[in-house]
């Protein structure tokens, strides 16, 4: 019988934050009086988590490595505004290039990721060939590429898509959002690539200790290449899904997504010291602020009071998962 | 690896001091000199209110010294100072925050120099000095401006949600306040909904997602930009509902008066940067040359719909 209760409770702080989650859908759902569980908010839900949750992923990947990433909110600007200014219809008004035809959306999608993941292995390299601290060194990208998204763009929005690229964010399958399916896509690609391939457990071993990886023998600088290229092809597919859904690129965008994926892959049990994350934790992270901003939109609570409330939220997620995290080692 | 760093960082220096001492020797020619001070280059509107004061300072052959305040007051304070301590000849400044005019206006008095506000009017408190005017229109405009349009829309009577911008900047503070005033004066108008979407679209349609979702029967959606709106707009479509509901935003951008000539956009208003900005740089002509300048000329805000869009196409 003891045997049976200390499994549970195992299983209960294994999954601690998964009961957060469950807990938190609860009690929104009794509040809003069964509002918030009908199809289509739960369906918003996910459509709205879907940006901060794809970059969220790459972001955990960066993390596990002990690093930081602060230039996923820039590199979604500059690839929105590339990726649009690329399929905007041939008469917009604030079309970037006059008198122009839309390129084949496949190629415009290639281009946004192929910027995304360049942004990231400029990323690596700094930090892998000249031993940048990764917080300087995305700090740098983050400026740098925020700038040439104004400077592309000439510091306006492109608009006026065309609707083969729009349907990417507006669209849905078999009832279920567009972006939502690329979520579960980033997720499942990365949690392989975290659990199943080679990659994936060097990538703990340099979070936890690196001096012991490249005694091992383990190529570092290449994983940590690797790493930062894929964080940057996420936020790539992130801008793509956002430009998409709201038909315009803009170079104001993503302004701190990069927080806003951090705190989902802290939430999701990620540590900041490294060695510990995962892709299913990033996920529920990022399920969490936003079934928070949903639940609290959807309940009226005041704008001034939402911060508040959610920092609150967040901070006590954190403080229940980290004290199991404690008492494990 | 570090000597090609510090050769690096060595030449990066060496060019940039080039560059200053380019700018200096064009500067030495008798220009007049203007300092403007802007909140934010990263904002289409206010980028637009630039382009607008350098065109006029060039035809009549000023310089203009441009400073980003980057949304932070103590910043724009030290710019202040230091177009002071540079001589220019008049500052004009897009002020960040109402609360540091009082300061910025004092400290252009004690130097003597010639101090135009543009776009945002400071309180009268800090319109005192004889060189001190304002060209702008205030925000309070706006937001009234919408709230008449929808009032009339719903015949008096409906529910209003609004999208707010960045909390506790001047446009939101200002919109709102016009926006709530004019409501309040028709007792069958209840605002049901007020949440902030920071001025931005992707913002805007999460919140109005939800927003839906509750449940709540919304029968206007005032925002205080058009980016919020048109997320708006895109919601309602999505759900079917745009012709049930009365949206309307500020700033008339490009695609705002693209989506009024396509019906999806039921309102916008007009903020004339080209007037704010050309009618701030011949104040601050005046006020060199010693005229005299009304203490505060307003630019009106013009309310945009489907009649007469046409006018502000570009």
């Amino acid at each position: 019988m003891s045997r049976i209760n200390s499994s549970l409770l195992s299983v209960l702080k294994k999954y601690s934050i998964l009961f957060i989650l469950i807990g938190l859908v609860l009690v929104i759902s009794v509040l809003s009086g069964g509002v918030f569980l009908r199809i289509t908010n739960l369906l918003n839900v996910l459509r709205q988590i879907s940006v901060i949750g794809i970059i969220s992923l790459g972001v955990t990947m960066v993390i596990i490595t002990a690093g930081i990433d602060l230039s996923s909110g820039a590199i979604v600007a500059i690839v929105s505004v590339v990726v649009a200014s690329l399929v905007q219809a041939p008469n917009a008004a604030d079309r970037l290039f006059k008198g122009g035809q839309p390129w084949p959306v496949f190629s415009v999608l290639l281009i946004g990721l192929l910027i995304g993941a360049l942004g990231g292995l400029i990323n690596g390299g700094l930090i892998a060939r000249f031993k940048i601290p990764p917080f300087v060194a995305t700090l740098g990208m983050m400026t740098f590429a925020r700038g040439w998204a104004f400077i592309y763009s000439q510091g306006r929005p492109r608009g006026s898509l065309i609707p083969q690229f729009e349907i990417i964010g507006q669209g849905s399958i078999f009832g279920i959002p567009n972006p939502a399916w690329v979520l579960l896509i980033c997720v499942l690609i990365t949690h392989v690539i975290l659990k199943h391939t080679l990659w994936g457990r060097y990538t703990y071993a340099l979070g936890s200790n690196i001096q012991a990886a490249i005694v091992s023998g383990i190529n570092t600088n290449r994983y940590i290449l690797l790493v930062y290229t894929y964080a940057g092809f996420l936020s790539a597919v992130a801008s793509i899904v956002l430009t998409a859904r709201i038909g315009s690129g803009q170079p104001g965008l993503g302004m701190s997504y990069e927080l806003d994926a951090i705190a989902a892959s802290v939430i999701g049990g990620t540590s900041l010291s490294g060695g510990i994350g995962s892709a299913g934790g990033a996920l529920i992270g990022a399920l969490i602020i936003g079934v928070m901003k949903n639940g609290l939109d959807i309940l009226n609570v005041s704008a001034d009071f939402q911060q508040v409330m959610r920092a609150i939220i967040i901070v006590v997620a954190v403080i229940i998962d980290v004290r199991k995290n404690i008492k494990r080692s | 690896m570090k000597k090609v760093l510090s050769v690096l960082v060595l030449l990066l220096v060496a060019g940039s001091l080039l560059f200053a001492g380019g700018s200096k020797e064009t500067g030495a020619a008798k220009k007049i000199r203007l300092g403007v001070t802007i909140e934010d280059f990263n904002d289409v509107f206010m980028r637009y209110l630039l382009d607008q004061l350098r065109d006029e300072a060039t035809k009549v052959g000023a310089e203009v010294i441009a400073m980003d305040g980057k949304r932070d007051p103590n910043e724009q304070i030290k710019q202040i100072e230091n177009f002071i301590t540079q001589k220019v000849d008049a500052i004009l400044i897009h002020v960040i925050d109402q609360t540091i005019a009082p300061r910025i206006t004092k400290l252009c008095n004690d130097a003597k120099v010639p101090l135009v506000y543009v776009n945002r009017k400071p309180t009268d408190d800090a319109l005192q000095g004889a060189k001190v005017v304002a060209v702008a229109s205030p925000e309070e405009v706006a937001g009234k401006l919408q709230a008449e349009f929808v009032v009339k829309k719903l015949n008096g009577k409906g529910n209003v949600a609004i999208l707010l911008g960045s909390l506790g900047s001047a446009p939101q503070i200002g919109r709102t306040k016009g926006t709530k005033e004019e409501l309040a004066k028709s007792p069958g108008i209840k605002v049901i909904r007020e949440q902030t979407a920071n001025f931005q679209r992707p913002d805007a349609v999460a919140v109005v997602e939800n927003w839906l979702a509750s449940g709540d029967k919304i029968d206007a959606i005032i925002a205080n930009n058009d980016e919020m709106a048109i997320g708006a707009v895109l919601v309602l479509e999505e759900k079917k509902m745009k012709d049930k509901v009365v949206v309307t935003g500020v700033d008339a951008t490009s695609d705002a008066l693209k989506f009024i000539e396509e019906g999806r956009l039921d309102m916008t208003v007009f903020q004339n940067g080209g007037a704010q900005g050309r009618g701030g740089v011949q104040a601050a002509l005046k006020l060199i040359k010693g005229e005299q300048v009304p203490k505060f000329v307003e630019i009106p805000f013009e309310p945009v719909t489907k009649e007469n869009y046409t006018k502000y196409k570009k």
